[in-house]
């Protein structure tokens, strides 16, 4: 059981990683991002062609990739987002809707559709310890995700960008005032989600093959986790992925493997109709 | 006027926002048939004691709301509005993409009778509902001074002063018990807000309305309205009749005392 | 005669013509094919031109509701040898029933949350059907039996056609109806102002789940014509892909009226077929579509008519009043 317990917190890393992608430009820019997972897709395919066609070794490609999505986190925001920030929620969410299609478009027209092999980042030994085993896939994926939550955490308590950002995820308009640059707070915000998903998209392409359609419902587990977490609780975020992942694992160990996909679409549903605020987050102000 | 029941009744109403009492201890009665108003500076809690009235807030337990002797205290918004209660705000609340005579439609909500099903054919009780309610909008037009013109434009492309008057028109066309105006004249020019006080005027006249307006204008309150209530940092200061509440002196000190 | 009298009849003018062309036989199989796809994604899109247009409900659960109109139509016609009407009809309540479920959680959630949920619940219906067994056959799918109507067989595509044009210009006709009269305008009115909407006396918890039901009895309906058209479904024809593409047609046509959401469905499924090229590059270019018309043409193609139509109005206007 216990190893199921192991491949639940590396699979719940990743679906950590992706809702905190999810956050940050939900709590920053008000957008909830359908297209989260493909961003991820789509550094994936860079990093990849830049192991394979420019024959990089690991560590300049992931340079590459991260260059790649600083670039695109920044013209996205600053291109699409920002010009309509005025736009109400649901609108901007449509256009990530609309960006989660055609970057599955592109990457599958260019590219083709066929499913390829990621490059071997980490070696295939396995890792033992206590008895349990763990892939080194899985090994670095949790690595990455508290990596990535120590960062993200770290960054946002004690930088004075950080707390900009907080500043602005809690009131956009006294920020504002207060002399909050939005455009610098949102670019930061995107490029780090992307950033994020990249990470997504490699540690995910080392599991399973690489094909622009392989993120087409992970974003639902990002959203599990975001839910769980109350849309915008940085450490909500986080446990709400690991317990999704943890779930799936439990459920497919006690009941049946068949259930394993369908754990983290039942808690969303559960969680919104029961606890909309989610484990972490705040009640919204009622009014009779 | 006989000695009837007031058209609304307030007791003990105090609300509290978290620490901030907006309003303490208001009660006040407004008489069937007349027009009433409740003033006071801004910030007085007025707006507030409407939305009490329609239903929005819920006021602290112990407080009591009478529309014709029944306490609407708990009651769903919209059912307040089934009890006869029409109101306006003080931001405009039209659809600015429709036009003024889609907006008024919208009014007739509830007189129209007829369910989800029978909308969807061509039955002539429908028809015959659609083109009543075509013609109560025209009257109703008439009433408050809305040419075709207007009626046909969209409401966004329509000046202050006409949105003010669709807004009247739009809670008037079911034909309402009480007609609640919040800052009708709110942000009017000088001969908007004289238009509007004519219009006001001719509703006084019907026999079966009751008005409760709210304003901080003195001006567009004493000659419209039979009965006043002032109100001041959410507490009652006065009420009476026109003449009484302008020789108030308590009343002439809370607006001297502010900046109104 | 109004403008609106003259698209109805001009509407019902191009599907009896199209009928009769179709019937003698002139006409290629595979284009009535795809005016039958393009009619059922009509049916489908005017429903969510109500729940997500007009009333502001944004679903992205579409293809799972027109997956539970096909698979009930499919199993009870396959299985049970119930004859396709009626198999029709169960499959659209069953849809109904299931989609006026989402209405619970639309009472409480913001737009944003509603949307994940019914995202979520797309894919949980379509993951339930997937593991039928025997009954749903599963992964690989389901042949149906021969659908007829009344002994009138659904052979061939013309045939389909005179089904699927009558349901179509009936929810057309009544859906338009719905929304010009009171429902229309008080989901209207919910959408833009839902405080305003109570103090009107509008019922918004009755009128949400309205939408919800109305809307999912559409896509009931379409999948309930979806299944004798394609002869063979499979989870695969009911992706959350399949429930952007919805999107997109409504936000391309105009998510507000029923024109809208017919010429949305017409470009989304016609395009496509009439330029070979675009078939690969489908998903990047109505990707890449919604995006810009979500931002620059909010109201859609039909919104780009409005002034022409208007401009009509006046000039009609101007005669009456001379």
């Amino acid at each position: 059981m216990l190893q199921y317990l192991v491949t639940g917190l590396a699979i719940g890393s990743l679906y950590a990683l992706l809702g905190l992608g999810l956050a940050l430009t939900y709590r920053s820019t008000t957008v909830l991002n359908f297209a989260q997972g493909e961003l991820g897709m789509l550094m994936a395919f860079v990093c990849y062609f830049a192991m394979t066609i420019a024959g990089l070794p690991a560590v300049p490609a992931l340079a590459v990739t991260l260059l790649a999505a600083t670039a695109l986190g920044l013209a996205i925001y600053n291109l699409i987002i920002f010009p309509n920030r005025d736009r109400d929620h649901e609108s901007l969410a449509v256009v990530t809707l609309g960006m989660k299609l055609a970057l599955t478009g592109v990457v599958a027209w260019m590219f083709g559709v066929e499913a390829r092999e990621f490059p071997s980042l980490f070696g295939t030994e396995n890792y033992t310890a206590f008895g349990l085993m763990i892939g080194p896939g899985q090994f670095w994926t949790i690595v990455a995700g508290i990596a990535a939550m120590i960062l993200v955490t770290a960054f946002l308590k004690f930088t004075p960008l950080g707390l900009a950002m907080r500043a602005a995820a809690e009131d956009v308009n006294v920020a504002q005032l207060l002399g909050i640059n939005l455009r610098v707070v949102g670019s930061i915000a995107w490029i780090a989600a992307i950033c994020l998903g990249a990470m997504t998209g490699i540690l995910l392409s080392s599991t399973v093959l690489l094909s622009p359609y392989m993120m087409g419902l992970a974003v639902l587990k990002g959203f599990a986790a975001l839910v769980l977490g109350g849309m915008t609780s940085i450490p909500g975020v986080i446990v709400g992925g690991l317990l999704v992942g943890v779930l799936e694992s439990l459920v497919a160990y006690y009941a049946t493997p068949l259930l394993q996909e369908s754990v983290a679409l039942v808690l969303i549903i559960a969680i919104l109709l029961v606890r909309p605020q989610g484990l972490f987050g705040t009640k919204p102000a009622w009014r009779a | 006027m006989t000695a009837a029941r007031p058209i609304l009744a307030v007791e003990n109403l105090s609300v509290r926002f978290g620490g901030v009492r907006a309003l303490t201890d208001i009660a006040f009665e407004a008489p069937a048939g007349a027009t009433s108003g409740i003033i006071g500076p801004n910030g007085a809690g007025k707006t507030t004691l409407f939305n009490c009235i329609s239903g929005f807030i819920r006021p602290s337990p112990g407080a009591r709301v009478l529309l014709d002797g029944r306490d609407v205290i708990g009651e769903r918004v919209d059912a307040i509005a089934r009890l006869g209660i029409a109101r306006t705000f003080q931001n405009i609340s039209l659809s600015r993409t429709r036009t003024a005579r889609e907006n008024i439609l919208a009014g007739l909500h509830l007189s129209l009778r007829y369910g989800a099903i029978a909308a969807m054919l061509p039955l002539p009780s429908v028809r015959r509902a659609e083109a009543e309610a075509d013609r109560a909008v025209r009257d109703v037009a008439e009433r408050v001074g809305l040419t075709e013109r207007v009626l046909a434009t969209e409401a966004g492309a329509l000046s202050l002063g006409l949105q003010k008057k669709v807004e009247v028109a739009r809670a008037l066309v079911r034909k309402p018990r009480l007609l609640m105006l919040d800052e009708p004249a709110g942000g009017l020019n000088d001969a908007e807000t004289a238009d509007l006080v004519d219009c006001l005027r001719g509703l006084r006249a019907e026999p079966d309305l009751s008005i409760l307006l709210i304003d901080h204008d003195m001006n567009l309150v004493m000659p419209l309205c039979d009965h006043i209530c002032v109100l001041n940092f959410g507490e009652r200061v006065a009420v009476g009749p026109p003449a009484e509440i302008q020789a108030n002196p308590d009343v002439i000190a809370c607006y001297l005392g502010a900046d109104a | 005669m109004t403008i609106r009298l003259a698209g109805i009849l001009l509407l019902l003018a191009a599907l009896v013509a199209f009928g009769v062309a179709a019937g003698t036989g002139s006409l290629n199989g595979y284009f009535i094919y795809v005016v039958n796809l393009t009619l059922i994604n009509a049916i489908a899109a005017i429903g969510l031109v109500i729940v997500s247009g007009v009333a502001g409900q944004m679903s992205l659960g579409t293809a799972a509701l027109l997956a539970i109109g096909a698979y009930g139509t499919g199993i009870l016609t396959t299985h049970f040898g119930v004859p396709w009407i009626v198999a029709a009809i169960v499959g659209a309540i069953a849809a109904t029933i299931i989609g006026t479920l989402l209405a619970a959680p639309a009472l409480r959630l913001t737009g944003l949350h509603l949307a994940i949920v019914t995202l979520a619940f797309g894919v949980i219906v379509v993951q339930l059907i997937g593991k039928g067994g025997k009954w749903t056959g599963g992964m690989s799918g389901l042949t149906l039996a021969n659908a007829d109507v009344l002994g009138f067989a659904l052979s061939t595509e013309a045939r389909r056609y005179y089904v699927i044009a009558i349901v179509f210009f009936a929810v057309a006709l009544s859906a338009s109806a719905f929304l010009r009269r009171k429902p229309g305008r008080a989901l209207l009115t919910l959408r833009e102002r839902e405080l305003t909407a109570r103090a009107l006396g509008i019922n918004v918890a009755h009128y949400k789940t309205l939408a919800f039901a109305y809307s999912s009895f559409l896509a009931g309906l379409a999948g309930a014509l979806y299944a004798p058209l394609k002869g063979y479904i499979s989870v695969d024809d009911f992706t959350i892909w399949q429930s952007i593409y919805f999107f997109v047609m409504i936000a391309v046509g105009g998510m507000t009226s029923i024109a809208g959401g017919v010429l949305g469905a017409i470009v989304v499924t016609v395009l496509p077929e009439a330029l070979r090229g675009l078939q690969e590059s489908a998903n990047a270019v109505f990707g890449a579509l919604l995006m810009l018309i979500i931002i620059f043409v909010p109201g859609g193609l039909v919104s780009l008519a409005a002034p022409l139509l208007r401009l009509l109005r006046r000039g009609r206007e101007g005669e009456a009043s001379t």
